[in-house]
C-alpha cells in the first residue's frame, strides 16, 4: 500500500499521510466490508482512492504537443526487459505529476483510460498522452542511467 | 495489451522495493488507538445534551415567566424518559461518575439501563433514535412557542437571519444524517449531529430572545389605546 501512494504522490511524506489516511478511513468503515477475504483488494481501492483524491487537488495539468499523444507502444523495443525493476520503481516517482498518476493508474493498477480520466477529472485524451509522455520520460531517464552506470 | 504495461503488471510486487519509515506504523495505530471508549464518549454527549437541555429550558421558563413552564418540564422529562427506556443514557442517570444518582426513572429503570448504557452502542439505531427524539421535542416544542408567538415590531422578514440560519441547521442534519446513512454510526457522526441540535436549539433560544425584546419595545412605546400590526413568524 506504500508503495502505491509513493508512486502516486512522488514522495515519502505525502505518501505516508496517504497510507495513514487510507488505513483510518478503512478502519473506521470496517463494518461495510462484507468479505473478510476481500480486505486487502478493499483496502487497496480505499488507498488508490485516497491518492487519486489528492492528485485532483495538486496536479496542474499542463497541455501536451500533439506528438505526444502518438502511441509509442508498438514502434519501441522491450527496453525495460533488463532494467532492474529499483530502478523502474525510482524513476516512476521522479516523473512529474499528472503524467505519474496516469502511468501509475494505467500500467500498474490496470486502470482504463476512460476510468482515469473520469476520476482524475481529465479528458481521455489527456489520460492517453500523459500516459504516452511518462513512457517517454522513463525510456530516456533509465536508458540514460543505465548507460551511465553501464 | 501495451507490453510495458503488461510486463510491469506482472512484475508488480518485484517493484515494491520502498518501506515506510519506521514511525508510520506507529502513528496509523496510535490514531486508530480508541481514545476514551465510544460508549462512555457517547454517554458524555448525552449527559452534555441533557444538561443544555435542561439549562435551556430552564432559561426559558424563566423568560416566559408563567404557564409555559410546566409544558417544557414535562417535555424535558418526556425525552429523556424516552431516552432512558430505550438504553441511551442521559445525564445523571448513568452510572459514569460524574455526578449522584437522582430521580425516580433511575430507581425504577434501575440495573437494565445500567447494563445498556455499558453495552457499546456503535451502529445501534436505538440509541440515536433515543437522542433524536429528546432534541427534537424540545425544538419541535420551542418552534410552535415561536409560531405563536405574535410580532408586534416587524414582521417575518425581519428575523430573516435566524430563519436562514435554521434553514441551514437543517441542511447539516440531512447531510450528517445522510453520512449516518451510508457510513454507519460513528463517535464522530454522532458528536455533528449533537451538535447540530444543540446549534438549533442556541438559535431558537436566540431568536425568541430578539423577538421578546422587540415586542417589549413596542410595549413601552405604544400609547395604551394604539393597537399594532400583528405578524406571525413562518419558521
Amino acid at each position: 500500500m506504500y508503495n502505491i501512494c509513493i508512486r502516486m504522490t512522488g514522495n515519502a511524506s505525502d505518501a505516508q499521510d496517504m497510507l495513514q489516511d487510507a488505513f483510518i478511513d478503512a478502519f473506521r468503515h470496517l463494518g461495510q466490508l462484507k468479505q473478510p477475504g476481500a480486505f486487502g483488494g478493499w483496502l487497496r481501492r480505499i488507498t488508490i482512492n485516497k491518492c487519486i483524491q489528492f492528485s485532483k487537488n495538486h496536479v496542474r495539468w499542463s497541455s501536451l504537443d500533439q506528438d505526444e499523444e502518438t502511441p509509442v507502444a508498438d514502434q519501441e523495443s522491450a527496453w525495460w526487459l533488463n532494467v532492474p525493476l529499483a530502478l523502474v520503481q525510482e524513476e516512476i516517482k521522479n516523473l512529474p505529476g499528472g503524467c505519474r498518476e496516469v502511468f501509475v493508474l494505467f500500467a500498474l493498477e490496470d486502470f482504463g483510460h476512460k476510468e482515469i480520466a473520469r476520476d482524475l477529472g481529465v479528458s481521455e485524451s489527456t489520460s492517453k498522452s500523459q500516459y504516452q509522455r511518462a513512457r517517454k520520460l522513463l525510456r530516456e531517464r533509465i536508458t540514460k542511467k543505465v548507460h551511465l552506470d553501464g | 495489451m501495451d507490453k510495458l504495461k503488461e510486463y510491469l503488471l506482472s512484475h508488480r510486487a518485484e517493484l515494491d522495493v520502498d518501506p515506510p519509515a519506521n514511525d508510520c506504523w506507529e502513528n496509523i495505530a496510535s490514531k486508530l488507538r480508541p481514545g476514551p471508549g465510544f460508549s462512555r464518549r457517547v454517554i458524555w454527549y448525552a449527559a452534555a445534551a441533557c444538561v443544555i437541555a435542561l439549562a435551556g429550558a430552564g432559561l426559558w421558563m424563566v423568560m416566559q415567566g408563567k404557564k409555559g413552564s410546566a409544558d417544557i418540564a414535562k417535555h424535558v422529562t418526556e425525552g429523556v424518559e424516552k431516552g432512558a427506556a430505550n438504553g441511551v443514557a442521559h445525564g445523571p442517570k448513568v452510572d459514569v461518575g460524574q455526578g449522584p444518582a437522582k430521580g425516580g426513572a433511575e430507581e425504577a429503570g434501575g440495573r437494565r439501563h445500567k447494563a445498556r448504557a455499558r453495552r457499546r452502542p456503535a451502529e445501534r439505531p436505538d440509541e440515536i433514535e433515543a437522542i433524536d427524539k429528546s432534541y427534537s421535542s424540545l425544538i419541535d416544542y420551542q418552534l410552535k412557542k415561536l409560531r405563536a408567538t405574535p410580532l408586534y415590531a416587524e414582521d417575518g422578514h425581519y428575523f430573516s437571519f435566524y430563519t436562514e440560519q435554521f434553514k441551514q441547521m437543517d441542511r447539516d442534519e440531512q447531510q450528517v444524517r445522510n453520512d449516518i446513512k451510508t457510513y454507519g454510526l460513528t463517535g464522530e457522526f454522532l458528536e455533528q449531529l449533537i451538535n447540530v441540535y444543540q446549534q438549533k436549539l442556541n438559535v431558537l433560544k436566540n431568536l425568541q430572545t430578539e423577538i421578546n425584546k422587540m415586542n417589549n419595545k413596542v410595549r413601552e412605546k405604544q400609547s395604551p389605546s394604539g393597537k399594532a400590526e400583528v405578524h406571525y413568524l413562518n419558521i
